[in-house]
C-alpha cells in the first residue's frame, strides 16, 4: 500500500501539466521580448525583417508594388461571383465574409476538428454544390488574398474550447518535435535561434508567423498559404512534408495561431 | 484498501500508459517489424525492401517519415528493376537505416518535445 501511495505520488508530481493555452502564449510572448528587448512584439508581424535593417529597407522598396495587388483584385472578382444556385460565398460567412480572418482557424465542435479559412471556403463550395477548389493553386490564394486584405488591422483573436484543447495540444506537439534527418523541431530555429542565421537567411519569431497569410513569395512566384511554407520548412531538414490542409497542419496552424492571438494582420504579404 | 486501489487504479493506468508502460498492448506498424527488419541484413533485397517499406509506413503515420527513406527505396526498387542486386540491397540497407532512426525519433520525440516549451 504505501510503495502504491509512494507511486501515485511520484507519477502524479511528473504528470505533464493540463493544457493552458493562455499561460502558453504569455511564456511565448514574453521569451521574444526577452530574446528581443528592443523589437515591439507587433514588430515581429513582418517576421525576418523586423530583424535586420538593411533587409527591410529592401523589402520596403518591394512593397512600393505591391506583388500580391493582383491577386487581391481577382479575389474580389472571384470572391462575388454567385455560384449556380445563386448563392455566393457572402452566405456562409459572418459578415459576409469580410473582415473576419482573425477568427481563424476555430475548432468546430461538430465536426471536431480545426476550420481554416481555406477549408470552410471548400466546405462553402461544397454545401453550394460547387466542386472544391485546389488548396495548393491560384484560386484559393487569390480568395484568401482578398479576405486577408479586408481584415487587415484586425488582431487575432482565436478561441479553445475545451474540446479544442487535443487538437491544440496535438498542434503544440507538432511544433516543438525534432522531425526529419537534421532533427530538428519548428522550435529550434525560430525560438531557439531566432534572430539567428541560416545560411544568408535570418530566422524570423513564430510570434509573427501567422500574421501575412497568404503570402506572395518570389521564390515561388505565386502567392501561397502558410501550409506551403510549412511543407518547404518539414523539408529543408529532411523530413517529408505534409498534404495542405492535413489534420496535422490544421493543427499546427490553430496552436501557432493561438500564439499570435493579439497580433495584427497584415496579409496578404510579400517575401523573397 | 480495495477502495482505494479501485478508485485510484483508472489514475494508475492513465499515468503508467503516459510513460509508455500501457503502449505494449498495441501494435505499432512500424515497431512490429523493427525485430524483423533488422534480421534482414542478410537477406535478399527485396526482402529488405519489404521491412523496410513497413517501417517507412509506420513512421508515415506518425508524420515523421524522412525525405532520405522514400528516395533510397525509390533507388533500390529500380535497381531491382535494372537486376542490379548490389546497388539494390546497398539502397535498400541505407532506406532500412534511415526508416528506423524515423522511427526512433517519432518515439523518442512524442515525451522529448515538452521539454522545449518555454
Ligand atoms: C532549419 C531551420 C528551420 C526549421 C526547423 C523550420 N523553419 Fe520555418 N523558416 C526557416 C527559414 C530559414 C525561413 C525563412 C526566413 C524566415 O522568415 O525565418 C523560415 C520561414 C518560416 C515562415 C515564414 C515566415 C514569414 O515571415 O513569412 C514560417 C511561418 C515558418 N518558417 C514556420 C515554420 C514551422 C511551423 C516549422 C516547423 C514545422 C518551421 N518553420 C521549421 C527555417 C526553419
Amino acid at each position: 500500500m504505501k510503495i502504491l501511495v509512494a507511486l501515485l505520488v511520484v507519477f502524479s508530481v511528473t504528470l505533464p501539466a493540463l493544457a493552458d493555452p493562455e499561460a502558453d502564449r504569455l511564456a511565448f510572448a514574453e521569451f521574444y521580448l526577452s530574446r528581443f528587448p528592443s523589437i515591439e512584439l507587433q514588430a515581429h508581424k513582418d517576421g525576418a525583417y523586423a530583424l535586420d535593417q538593411a533587409k527591410r529597407e529592401q523589402w520596403l522598396e518591394m512593397e512600393d508594388f505591391p506583388p500580391y495587388e493582383i491577386a487581391v483584385d481577382e479575389g474580389e472578382l472571384l470572391y462575388a461571383r454567385a455560384f449556380d444556385n445563386g448563392e455566393s460565398y457572402a452566405a456562409c460567412f459572418d459578415q459576409g465574409g469580410l473582415g473576419i480572418k482573425q477568427n481563424y482557424p476555430y475548432f468546430d465542435i461538430e465536426r471536431s476538428e480545426v476550420i481554416t479559412l481555406e477549408m470552410a471556403l471548400n466546405l462553402c463550395r461544397e454545401k453550394h454544390g460547387e466542386a472544391p477548389l485546389d488548396y495548393a493553386g491560384e484560386l484559393m490564394g487569390n480568395l484568401t488574398a482578398y479576405m486577408a486584405y479586408t481584415s487587415r488591422g484586425n488582431k487575432f483573436a482565436i478561441t479553445v474550447p475545451p474540446e479544442g484543447l487535443s487538437a491544440y495540444e496535438a498542434g503544440k506537439q507538432f511544433f516543438y518535435e525534432r522531425r526529419g534527418q537534421l532533427n530538428f523541431a519548428c522550435s529550434s530555429c525560430h525560438l531557439q535561434s531566432a534572430g539567428g542565421m541560416l545560411r544568408a537567411e535570418i530566422l524570423s519569431a513564430s510570434i509573427g508567423h501567422a500574421t501575412h497569410w497568404p503570402t506572395y513569395r518570389f521564390k515561388w512566384e505565386q502567392i501561397g498559404g502558410l501550409h506551403k511554407r510549412f511543407i518547404e520548412c518539414n523539408e529543408q531538414v529532411g523530413a517529408e512534408g505534409l498534404a495542405q490542409q492535413s489534420p496535422a497542419y490544421r493543427n499546427l496552424e490553430y496552436f501557432l495561431t493561438y500564439m499570435n492571438n493579439g497580433m495584427t494582420l497584415n496579409g496578404p504579404a510579400s517575401r523573397k | 484498501m480495495i477502495t482505494i486501489v479501485s478508485r485510484y487504479s483508472l489514475h494508475l493506468c492513465l499515468v503508467l500508459s503516459l510513460f509508455g508502460c500501457g503502449e505494449s498492448n498495441s501494435v505499432k506498424p512500424g515497431e512490429a517489424t523493427l525485430a524483423k527488419a533488422d534480421a534482414a541484413a542478410s537477406d535478399s533485397p527485396e526482402v529488405i525492401l519489404f521491412a523496410t517499406k513497413s517501417l517507412y509506413n509506420g513512421a508515415k503515420q506518425k508524420d515523421h517519415a524522412w525525405i532520405a527513406t522514400s528516395r533510397e527505396i525509390a533507388v533500390a526498387e529500380k535497381a531491382l528493376e535494372a537486376g542490379d542486386l548490389a546497388a539494390a540491397r546497398q539502397a535498400a540497407l541505407r532506406a532500412q537505416l534511415t526508416a528506423q532512426a524515423s522511427l526512433a525519433q517519432a518515439n523518442l520525440e512524442s515525451q522529448a518535445w515538452r521539454t522545449r516549451v518555454p
